[in-house]
């Protein structure tokens, strides 16, 4: 319209949060340890989208990452051992007004919290989930973890790990209705804040896999994954997650990727050459469970007790 | 899981029945607290009804068509480009505007939002994101807020500052950041202006535009024009002096004036001895003349007082007219009965155009006389007979400009003979003529009448026709521009004609949004005319204070949600969708029921571009949205379509008259191309052949030097050192792209070769983009190293830790971003290990 700029509808909120808004406490993690980054990126994404503490959730399951919520001055549920996406799904679905997070790791996600993950995924409720990957179970100092490489030692497998790696991508790009599917890694911070972003604007079960250094207990592979940088591949589309042209030159290779194309997105997966950053894949317009669990909030209970009533009363003689 | 066990699912199904029970059904069974807000328009999925329905409906809907005689109301849809700004949230126009009310000021007339963007880069040193530069809509919005609580025009820097403050209290940022954010604040209030004025957009928003724009103008010009007698008529007063000065003197006097050495002096016999003077006086004619210019520009002085002359008609006395006199501020406002507006300004100005032929006449003289080039012979005849018609553009523009004031209806009713004499006569008065609203022309009355569908009578379009006129119709919608057109007029020498259209409408619609829309569905097209007798005719046009004016009607793609999928809409904005807001024409709409779309419902604008014998059949509709945002078609009557093309004809005439799918040019062009085309083609051919010559060549070379390049790299690889995204990349990729590989490739091999020669202390740093905010750095020296706003680490303070810290954090550093340098001191102990320790990071 004529004189009238495009963004005219523009609410503002109430409240204006910066940094410290979103700041709780000292992080725990050791020094150097990939969650820090994970954690000032979260927050950062907090104050890019101003979202509102109160009306912000981060649910995580048992692990060093999973402290997470305790470095969030939002709200938080560190509970229980592989069952973050259950609390998550529960909450979104009676809330569908506030903004859920997962924060799980490998262990908590692949191990013990498969089956739950399994069908959060197929739910696709909305919640942003970030899987922080280090390849090694660190809170209770060293033993593998179903995405250790072979031949890792640990204090499980003192003469290497003999299993292959399990690959949360493969996973979950193989799990019906996935509709957010990334992977990032936490010492390109430019790349995992892009990332992240992408994952909370989709509507979905949006699911950025991280991977993510412990220095302490996996120095080998951190020095590997950080100064190999043949092995890395950064995944160019514009419907993908993209960088800055700076950004962009700390990547010794791309490769375009379309993120719509889900069979090209399963070959990189597999794929043995390299690690591939970048969208994988997103489905638009796929189904959310919550849109279905969301269709009776706000009947009270008296209004529940009257409808269950009037229903026993059908059956009455 | 079966369906009954899912409570959900038959508490919806039973849901009616369940009311009746509980007895709440006023209370809605879903509480729209927690469902987020739809905000995309809802196209719906609805079964076509069936042969014999669709033909009966159909009947009624040509039958509406023809009659215009729809019963249903459209009272509580909206036509769906307009959508998006329906909302009471807050809107993005330019308002509120600063005005100033210092003659003087560059840009007097600014919008708020981009006085404070400019206001607030400078306070926070153009930094690219601050708490404060995020705010700044913020601050707009409560000024805008206040500003509608008392509806009025408010001193601009007490509204600021209670806005500023109101922003640190609503804020209050703790920590650091707050620190900053207050700094910033204080320097913010001392770089905003003091003065000035705030405008919301009010009914009255244009014609304080127009008062601000004649209070600068007019006290620029008058300002200027006094600075210019004054000096002149000091020049004249001093040669008087010198005259003065020449005539003979009495030794008397001058020994009266040296009074304490007159006795050592004997000035009759000095003026004896000492030689003449010679100086030759001015003869008494010129003198007279120079006395005779000094009174004519001493009339400036009076006259000066009066910036301009502005006449209201009686017609604008109404309760509902503005206060003028608040509005124009200091100017000499008069007023004219019913009928004998241009004749009262007319004879005003020629009294007041006396006088001022006497100043301009003293101004002429006195530049000539200053200049030494005033000949009696020829310059006293000229000037005896020298009218205000032979006065120059900038001559007649520096007198004080006269401005009449009436309602379009008014000058179309009583005065249409006298308002063309003026124009065709060329007298610089300016009209200033109003549209708005409440006028009949836009009254509902119930009755239809044939009137409603007459020709626009089109008083631009009639000044227009008098050639030296200088036109614009516009609105305050855009409020720079409307200035800038405005200051535009009163500066050309020639007659003008101001037409702006405004509305006090508060509900449904506001007055911004049907002003909007009248501009935007062609019934109030903006356009300036600048009359020149030296221009090419189509360069006195200017529509571009239009929405896109390059278009018969505007057109724009609407997303909208039909189940599951996305849906573009394309619709246009004609003026049946501004006629939605005038309620003499809701007979004229009627929603046609989605189960009865068929091929034969055409969008309005598509229908108007059709034939008669395409026509037939068809019936035109535009779409509109419901307050649920459900998408309609709504079908427009034959009346209004009418009415539609008769707007589309009056804005193809502007459009032609600019230039815009111009007739004549379209033929010419057509026929250039065919003429043309022969040519180009042949042209084509020996380009291409060229081309492909030259590119082969290039790869060629390029191939060649890259292979030189990276022998070269090869040969003289230094193992240790990476580049980040450095060009040594592979022969293959060079040859693919050329120009790229020779950029990146070249200087690198000259850079390693010579940078032993380089002995530049090198300085510390990290890649702060890449830090990933691990604390190992920062636990190690927290003084040394410090995170930015970002939480991202960099070098506080060089001199705050030792080169080992630098070293020791770069080892630590898990990303390898820190990158030590050479060391500040050189007196610490154990530097040449260290040194060497640096190596592999620098």
């Amino acid at each position: 319209m004529f004189g009238l700029k495009p963004d005219a509808a523009l609410e503002l909120p109430e409240n204006y949060y910066v940094l410290d808004d979103y700041e709780k406490g000292i992080a725990r993690w050791c020094d150097g340890c990939g969650d820090h980054a994970v954690l000032a990126s979260v927050q950062k994404l907090c104050r890019e989208e101003q979202l509102d503490p109160v009306k912000t959730v981060f649910v995580s399951g048992i692990g060093c990452s999973s402290r997470f919520p305790h470095y969030m001055n939002t709200y938080g549920f560190h509970g229980l051992h592989g069952r973050a996406f259950p609390v998550a799904c529960g909450i979104k679905h009676r809330r569908p007004d506030l903004d859920v997070f997962v924060i799980t790791g490998d262990g908590d996600c692949c191990s013990i919290g498969a089956g739950a993950w399994i069908h959060a995924i197929r739910y696709n409720v909305n919640l942003t989930v970030m899987l922080f990957n280090n390849e090694i179970y660190g809170l209770t100092k060293k033993q593998q973890s179903p995405t250790s490489r072979i031949g890792t030692v640990s204090n499980t497998t003192p003469r290497g790990s003999i299993l292959p790696p399990l690959d949360p991508m493969q996973v979950t790009l193989g799990v019906a209705n996935a509709s957010f599917v990334a992977q990032t890694a936490d010492w390109n911070p430019a790349h995992m804040h892009a990332t992240i972003k992408a994952a909370h604007a989709h509507k979905g079960f949006s699911f950025v896999h991280i991977l993510q250094r412990c220095p302490i207990f996996q120095p080998e592979l951190v020095n590997e994954l950080t100064s190999n940088r043949d092995n890395i591949c950064y995944l160019k589309d514009d419907n993908g997650i993209t960088v800055s042209e700076d950004i962009e030159k700390t990547f010794k290779h791309s490769a375009p990727h379309d993120p719509s194309d889900i069979n090209g997105a399963r070959q990189l997966a597999a794929s043995e050459e390299k690690i591939y950053l970048g969208l994988f894949y997103q489905g638009k317009n796929k189904e959310n469970y919550d849109d279905y669990g969301a269709h009776n909030l706000g009947v009270t209970v008296e209004e529940k007790t009257a409808m269950l009533n009037a229903e026993f009363d059908k059956y009455g003689i | 899981m079966s369906d009954t066990t899912n409570i959900g699912s038959f508490f919806i199904e039973d849901a009616p029945e369940i009311q009746k029970v509980i007895g709440t059904e006023d209370v809605p069974l879903i509480s729209s607290d927690f469902t987020s807000d739809i905000t995309v328009p809802v196209l719906r999925e609805v079964e076509p009804a069936d042969e014999v329905e669709m033909k009966k409906a159909w009947k009624s809907i040509r039958s509406f068509f023809r009659n215009g005689n729809s019963k249903k109301s459209i009272k509580n849809s909206t036509p769906l480009l307009s959508l998006p700004y329906q909302s009471d949230a807050f809107t993005a126009s330019d308002y509120p505007i600063w005005i100033s009310d210092v003659v003087g000021d560059e840009s007097c007339c600014r919008s708020l939002q981009e006085l404070l963007t400019e206001a607030v880069s400078e306070a926070t040193g153009g930094v690219e994101s601050s708490i404060l530069k995020n705010n700044i809509a913020r601050i707009v919005k409560t000024v805008d807020e206040s500003l509608a609580k008392s509806g009025e025009v408010t001193t601009f820097y007490s509204c600021i500052l209670a806005a500023l403050d109101d922003l640190a209290k609503r804020l209050s940022i703790p920590g650091d950041d707050g620190k900053k954010f207050d700094k910033h604040l204080k320097r913010l209030r001392k770089v905003i202006p003091t003065h000035g004025i705030l405008v919301p957009y009010n009914s009255n928003a244009g014609f304080q535009i127009f008062g601000a724009m004649l209070q600068q103008e007019t006290g620029r010009r008058s300002q200027q024009l006094s600075d210019k007698i004054l000096k002149l008529k000091c020049k004249l007063q001093g040669q008087l002096a010198i005259d003065h000065e020449k005539e003979e003197q009495d030794p008397k006097e001058l020994e009266s004036t040296l009074s304490f050495a007159s006795e050592l002096l004997d000035f009759e016999k000095v003026s004896k001895v000492l030689p003449d003077a010679g100086a030759v006086q001015m003869s008494a004619s010129r003198k007279k003349r120079l006395e005779d210019t000094i009174a004519k520009l001493e009339i400036a002085d009076k006259l000066l007082k009066n910036k301009a002359f502005v006449f209201i008609g009686d017609d604008q006395k109404t309760p509902e007219s503005p206060d003028w006199k608040l509005l124009l501020g200091d100017v000499n406002i008069k007023s004219f009965k019913k009928g004998a507006g241009y004749t009262t300004i007319k004879k005003a100005f020629e009294q007041e155009i006396e006088q001022w032929t006497l100043v301009i006449v003293g101004i002429q003289i006195a530049e000539l006389e200053l200049a030494g080039r005033y000949m009696e012979d020829v310059h006293d005849e000229y000037f005896e007979s020298l009218t205000w018609r032979d006065f120059s553009e900038d001559e007649i523009t520096s007198c004080p400009p006269f401005v009449l004031i009436a309602s379009e209806e008014y000058i179309a009713d009583s005065e249409m003979g006298e308002f063309s004499k003026i124009l065709s006569k060329g007298i610089p008065i300016r009209s200033l003529v109003l549209k708005n609203d409440i006028e009949d022309a836009y009254k509902s009355n119930g009755v239809e009448t044939e009137s409603n569908f007459s020709y626009h009578q089109e008083l631009g379009a009639f000044v227009i026709s008098h050639r030296n006129a200088f036109v614009c119709q516009s609105t305050a919608i855009k409020p720079l521009v409307l200035y800038n057109e405005l200051k535009n007029g009163l500066t050309v020498a020639s007659p003008g004609a101001f037409f702006l259209l405004s509305s006090i409408r508060k509900k449904p619609v506001d007055s911004y949004m049907w002003v909007s829309a009248a501009v935007s569905g062609r019934e109030y097209p903006g356009f300036t005319f600048s009359g020149n007798m030296n221009s090419h005719w189509g360069s006195r046009f200017n529509i571009d204070n239009n929405f896109q004016a390059e278009n018969v009607w505007p057109i724009e793609e609407v997303i909208a949600q039909k189940g599951k999928e996305d849906e573009t809409i394309t619709a246009h904005f004609t003026y049946a969708d501004f006629a939605t807001f005038l309620p003499k024409y809701t007979s004229f709409f009627q929603d046609v029921e989605q189960c009865y779309w068929n091929e034969n419902l055409l969008e309005l604008a598509q229908y108007l571009k059709l034939d008669k014998e395409e026509a037939v059949g068809k019936v035109p509709f535009i779409w509109m949205a419901d307050e649920k945002l459900h998408l309609k078609k709504v079908a427009v009557a034959w009346p209004l379509v009418l009415k539609c093309r008769e707007r589309q004809d009056f804005w193809r005439f502007l459009q032609e008259s600019s230039g815009v799918n111009n007739y004549h040019v379209k033929n010419a062009i057509a026929k250039a191309e065919e003429s043309l085309g022969v040519i180009a083609a042949e042209k084509m051919e020996a380009l291409k052949a060229e081309h492909q010559v030259e590119l082969q060549a290039a790869v060629d070379e390029a191939a060649g030097q890259a292979m030189d390049n990276l022998s070269a790299v090869l040969l003289d690889m230094d193992a240790g050192t990476f580049v980040p995204g450095s060009g040594s990349s592979a022969p293959g990729k060079a040859i693919e792209k050329p120009a790229a590989s020779e950029e990146s490739d070249t200087p690198e091999v000259p850079t390693e070769a010579d940078s032993p020669a380089i002995s530049m202390a090198a300085e510390a740093y990290i890649d702060t983009a890449l830090c990933t905010s691990c604390n190992e750095c920062t636990n190690l020296n927290g003084s040394l190293f410090n995170y930015n706003d970002d939480k991202m680490a960099f070098i506080a303070d060089i001199n705050a830790g030792t080169f080992e810290e630098l070293v020791e954090a770069a080892e630590l550093c898990p990303v390898g971003i820190i990158h030590p340098g050479d060391p500040v001191n050189n007196n610490e102990p154990g530097l040449d290990a260290l040194i060497e320790r640096a190596k592999k990071f620098n």
